[in-house]
């Protein structure tokens, strides 16, 4: 058999490589990273609407009177246009509204990513929602892009050895990347162009870009997490939205009934960064809001199922409102909720429309303190 | 002049002991970070 090395030289050589790729993101200081905004401009639409985020956090400049953030969950459930449009009115002013959305769940990511809009936008008011999550047990995929141990090892400190080291695997994949960009500028993406990027291939879809960041599905329901052949063909519906606006709860003692918090309790990882999520909010003045956006299976609940009291499980001042799903499909049988859904957790065009309209007064209210401030 | 064995022992077990590091690395993470695509949500 081949010796897997020729020499010793050789192989101390190859154990040379291997160290040194392994220690890169301890040796690789803040101060040697490129610009986090390279960061952002090397994302591609399929990782969710990242063009765009990268134009609002590093390019548009001003406040955000509401900013929706996370995962496709949000981005899909929340018809931004439809609210900037409202909170305007109300204003009496042009509202700024907008939604930094991306794919793949992940208290984590909303850390990160927040953290950056937060360091070069004020914004108001922090709509957010994560709890439907099957990966959060692990860090997010896209950590690798996001995380660099540089910029963001003392944000590791209370974790457990186990997730340190996924962070810090996660900076290693990462590092070629950054040391790449060191070189030369990503190119950013065009946001707007002729050629249809993967979110309107995908999801027959308005470019998110000329949404406000909103991602909407104008496919029917399918069983893939993905949409694929298998999804139904959309079919418009738009259920009477009447009086169901009242029907909306914001927590607090009087509707403290229309609640349930029965767990089961969040697990580590995901606590430990929806904390750091809520402080930094709270850190740099914005008001949040937390918006239970209802999946498929939670449609003839009574009540809005929390896992956790989330101001206590927070330690921060958050605003939880959302609508007992029961009511918010009453009337309608499984297969015209179907129609709202593109799968069992993401709402497509029909649901966003219907549960915004429903959502959006409420959201208004809230935000009515902080247009004082 | 050949090396001596003791530094070639130690080469060997570096290696070794390297390779365990990035298997554990590995281990304690989700299978998505070696894609370059979200892997949950569908986008």
């Amino acid at each position: 058999m081949r010796p897997a090395f020729g020499s010793t030289r050789s192989a101390a050589a190859f154990a040379l490589l291997v160290l040194i790729l392994l220690l890169l993101p301890a040796i690789v200081g803040p101060g040697q990273l490129p610009s986090r905004e390279e960061i952002y401009s090397s994302f591609w639409w399929a990782n969710g609407p990242f063009p765009y985020i990268h134009q609002q956090i590093f390019k548009e400049k001003g406040d955000i009177d509401i900013a929706f953030v996370g995962s496709s969950h949000m981005a899909q459930g929340i018809n931004t246009p439809y609210v900037q449009e409202k909170l305007g009115k109300k204003l009496g002013r042009p509202a700024v509204v907008r939604s930094i959305c991306w794919g793949g769940a992940g208290y984590d990511a909303l850390y990160f990513i927040t953290r950056d809009l937060l360091q070069h936008r004020k914004v108001h008011m922090l709509v957010f929602y994560d709890d439907y999550n099957p990966g959060w047990y692990w860090a997010n995929s896209l950590a690798p892009r996001w995380f660099r141990f540089g910029d963001n090892a003392k944000a590791l400190s209370g974790l457990s050895v186990r997730f340190q080291l996924s962070y810090y695997f996660a900076a290693i994949i990462g590092m070629p990347r950054n040391l790449l960009s060191l070189i030369r500028s990503n190119i950013p993406v065009d946001l707007i162009s002729k050629k249809k990027n993967y979110l309107e291939i995908n999801f027959k879809a308005p470019n998110p870009a000329t949404m406000l960041g909103t991602s909407s599905a104008h496919i029917g329901f399918g069983l893939d997490p993905a949409p694929t052949s298998e999804n139904a063909p959309f079919v418009d519906f738009a259920p009477p939205t009447d009086a169901l606006s009242s029907e909306v709860s914001i927590y607090s003692p009087a509707t403290r009934a229309m609640f349930q918090f029965k767990g089961p309790p969040t697990p580590p990882l995901p606590l430990y960064f929806a904390r750091k999520f809520a402080t930094q909010a709270q850190e740099n003045g914005a008001k949040l809001v937390l918006l239970h956006i209802p999946i498929f299976s939670e449609r003839k609940d009574a009540e809005i199922r929390e896992r956790e009291f989330w101001p206590d499980v927070l330690r921060a001042d958050v605003t939880m409102v959302g609508i007992p799903p029961a009511r918010l499909f009453a009337g309608m049988t499984d297969d015209d909720v179907r129609k709202l859904y593109y799968n069992s957790a993401h709402l497509n065009t029909n649901g966003q429309e219907y549960f915004t309209s429903i959502i959006t007064p409420s959201l208004l209210e809230l935000y009515a303190p902080q247009a004082h401030r | 002049m050949p090396p001596k064995p003791i530094v070639e022992y130690f080469i060997y077990a570096l290696i070794i002991i390297l390779s365990l590091i990035v298997l554990a690395l590995v281990i304690v993470s989700p299978p998505g970070f070696m894609e370059n695509k979200s892997v949950y949500q569908g986008f």
